[in-house]
């Protein structure tokens, strides 16, 4: 399908199909005047394409490259020990298939190298013995389902092209981060390094072994001036002991581990959202921060319920927190979770599954006030408010009013200015702070 | 050139009785189709779903030649330089057993699985139309002449290596076999129109469709087909939520949106056709409406 899909897109193609030679699928393409003069049965895979001469000639020229295995997809060997002696690499990125990924991490972190382990899907169990491997080996293993790193300037990941700067972040959260990381942004702040942990890291199954690590190479790190702590709701015993270890560094530490509330404890200042992070963080740096860019909103109607789609876990999180403070009813999907993504692209990549479910709202007789992200930054959708679009001017056309988050970079490549106006076209109400389009959406339901 | 062994994750029980040699046809980066004497294709596969004739293997495939020849010996298939070893891999039996079928929350699961309908825009799939309209009314009439038309109107129809209509049609014979196993007696007269299909579609569908539709469609006549879609079978009108639509609609480009389809049909007629025996309430009126809901559900047709 992905071939006849790509023939047809040809300029000075008319029309397009590559099928199995079945009898019937034949007969179609003799009803369709195209039936082809070759010999061909069910075995055969039928090309053919209907266009200008020079332009089919062109099209039929390019199948080869079309049938070839993507270059992505192509069978690699690599076994990680002899990558570490070929190139001197010193990290393994593992995205594959959750019931393979803990067998390539083992094999990677055998071999000496840092883990970046992108793939969900993973076991604690499994989770937890490759974290105590690691640990053994004085080695990172960022992850399971980790979305997100920005390791010495380089982005890993769902990362935003952010500049480098003084701030050092740990996170059990993807989206979490890049949050923190495109506010801090927007008011010119950099991140020195941002070292994922992956979203459970902080559960009593896993005890926040690679949390502990990461905030102590955030100490060591001369160009680490704050460090940052972000982590979804954590096991109390677990941040309690996370505590104690921020409370021992000698540098400032902001801290949101969601569900905790905001307080300061010596060194250590508790945030009570993202946004309050980053505010807390250019505090704490002095400088001057934008947060009246962040936010405009309105009373938008009376609507009963605020309805969420969010790509990111944490955003999801923080946003029910936000709406429950409020006393607003809502319903929010994480669609990144494992029970979503298993089969399929994360939707920051894939934009299908809410797509569909937008457009069911769109049918549907509910009218509840749409809260949703929009994730920038490498490896995301190459353009996601495009992708959204159809599904938003739908809802516009219901006059179900949508709030969105814009989670980007100024340097990212989906180029944010022109996702923000693509956003505003469709009649979006655009937010870059999460908390606060969270907030708008409440309020929009109490009218 | 070394010799390369890949141990196999997992392997379909059918795989053990294959004897003889087979014959490469096709070579995918992700896949080998492997032909059978009698026809049948077994597959080796990188895919995280079991399915009928199929070995998963955990690591990427190696390239082999088209017209190559392999032998499975001893729990090993060879396959130029390479072997497939199955020993230490697990032994995939579909379950023939699972919670009973209850029409409360068959009805329920019904009307939730619009959810998975991703819209969809593709030429081919509009000719999916017709005779999936045609199928749906001759299995809620119980028209058995009517039902081998239609499926032969569907047989080899559309993209792909599994054509479109082939997978709806793995979904319903899947279906109806699945459900009626779980159905405790009621609904008889769903599953003798769906089993005398099967039988039909097994014999034909060699000369109408790929080798491996074949293969797929004779082993859903028998109630078996990729792990995904049995899972929301035996799931699908249970007490409990319905699970593994998200693995199954994941399947393939449309493959998996297309056996859901099957699969939606099969339950609707198997709720009309148990309401026809008198056994529970429904009629021809109802019948016809929930059929037409599952078309435009999933297939877009009308």
């Amino acid at each position: 399908m992905r071939v006849s899909e790509a023939l047809t897109k040809l300029p000075g193609v008319h029309r397009a199909a590559a099928v199995m030679a079945t009898p019937l699928n034949v007969d179609l393409l003799t009803d369709d005047g195209m039936r082809p003069d070759v010999p061909a049965g069910p075995h055969d895979l039928l090309i053919v394409v209907d266009g200008e001469d020079e332009a089919a000639e062109r099209a039929l020229a390019e199948i080869d490259a079309l049938l070839a295995p993507r270059a992505s997809a192509a069978p690699v060997e690599a076994a990680p020990a002899r990558l570490v002696e070929q190139t001197g690499g010193t990290l393994a990125v593992v995205a594959v298939p959750g019931q393979y990924a803990a067998t390539e991490a083992y094999a990677a972190l055998r071999a000496g190298m840092h883990v970046f382990l992108f793939s969900d899907n993973v076991s604690v169990e499994d989770e937890a013995r490759l974290k105590r491997m690691a640990a053994e080996r004085d080695l990172l293993m960022m992850g399971p389902d980790c979305g997100t790193a920005i390791l010495d300037g380089v982005g890993l990941g769902f990362a935003n092209r952010v500049e480098r700067g003084p701030v050092g972040i740990a996170g059990a959260s993807g989206t979490g981060i890049q949050q923190v990381c495109c506010l801090l942004d927007a008011a010119r702040i950099g991140v020195a390094q941002a070292i994922g942990t992956g979203g459970r890291d902080l559960s009593a199954a896993v005890g926040g072994s690679m949390t502990r690590r990461a905030l102590r190479l955030l100490e060591e790190d001369a160009a680490v001036e704050v460090v940052c702590l972000i982590s979804k709701p954590a096991d109390p015993d677990v941040a309690a002991a996370m505590h104690g270890e921020m409370a021992r560094l000698a540098k400032p530490v902001i801290a949101c581990l969601l569900g905790e509330r905001k307080r300061d404890e010596g060194s250590v200042r508790y945030a009570d959202n993202l946004t309050d992070t980053a505010d807390l963080i250019a505090e704490t740096i002095g400088r001057p921060h934008l947060r009246e860019g962040w936010l405009s909103y309105a009373h938008l109607g009376e609507d009963p319920l605020v309805a969420g789609f969010f790509a990111g876990g944490t955003l999801c999180s923080e946003a029910g927190r936000v709406l429950d403070g409020l006393g607003v009813a809502h319903q929010l999907l994480d669609l990144g979770v494992d029970e979503y993504t298993r089969g399929r692209a994360h939707p920051i990549i894939d934009p299908r599954l809410r797509l569909a479910m937008l457009e069911r709202l769109a049918v549907g007789e509910e009218r509840p006030v749409v809260l949703l992200d929009v994730i920038l930054g490498d490896l995301a959708d190459p353009d996601p408010a495009g992708s959204l679009r159809p599904a938003l001017e739908r809802l516009r056309e219901r006059a179900i009013p949508v709030h969105a988050v814009l989670v980007g970079a100024r340097s990212d490549p989906q180029g944010l200015t022109r996702q923000q106006a693509t956003l505003k076209d469709a009649g979006c109400r655009v937010f870059t702070s999460n908390a606060e389009a969270a907030r708008a959406a409440g309020l929009a339901v109490r009218g | 050139m070394p010799v390369m062994r890949l141990p196999a994750v997992s392997y379909h029980e059918s795989v053990v009785s294959l004897r003889g040699q087979l014959i490469v046809r096709a070579v995918f980066h992700r896949a080998w189709h492997l032909h059978a004497s009698d026809g049948s294709v077994l597959t080796v596969t990188t895919a995280p779903e079991d399915g009928p004739m199929a070995i998963r293997v955990g690591g990427p495939l190696p390239p082999v030649a088209p017209g190559a020849l392999c032998r499975l010996r001893e729990d090993v298939l060879s396959v130029e330089q390479h072997q497939i070893a199955l020993g230490d891999a697990r032994l995939w039996r579909p379950a023939t057993a699972g919670e009973p079928l209850s029409r409360d929350g068959l009805e329920g699961h019904l009307a939730l699985l619009p959810s998975y309908g991703d819209a969809h825009d593709e030429p081919w799939r509009s000719r999916l139309a017709e005779p999936a309209k045609a199928l749906t009314n001759a299995l809620a009439r119980g028209d058995r002449r009517g039902t081998e038309v239609a499926a032969w109107c569907l047989l080899g129809l559309g993209l792909g290596l599994t054509p479109a209509g082939d997978d709806v049609l793995v979904g319903l014979l899947t279906g109806l076999i699945v459900l009626e196993r779980r159905a405790n007696g009621f609904g008889a007269d769903a599953v003798r129109v769906g089993a005398a299909l099967g039988e039909w579609i097994s014999r034909v569908a060699p000369e109408r469709t790929t080798p491996l539709s074949a293969t797929l469609l004779r082993w859903a006549a028998r109630g078996v087909a990729a792990q995904p879609l049995l899972d929301v079978l035996w799931s699908l009108g249970s007490t409990s939520s319905v699970r593994g639509l998200d693995r199954l609609v994941a399947m393939g480009h449309t493959s998996g949106r297309d056996m859901l389809f099957g699969a939606s049909l099969a339950a609707a007629t198997f709720l009309e056709r148990e309401g026809s025996d008198g056994v529970a309430m429904g009629g021809s009126s109802q019948c016809v409406s929930r059929l037409g809901q599952a078309h435009a559900r999933l297939g877009g047709a009308h």
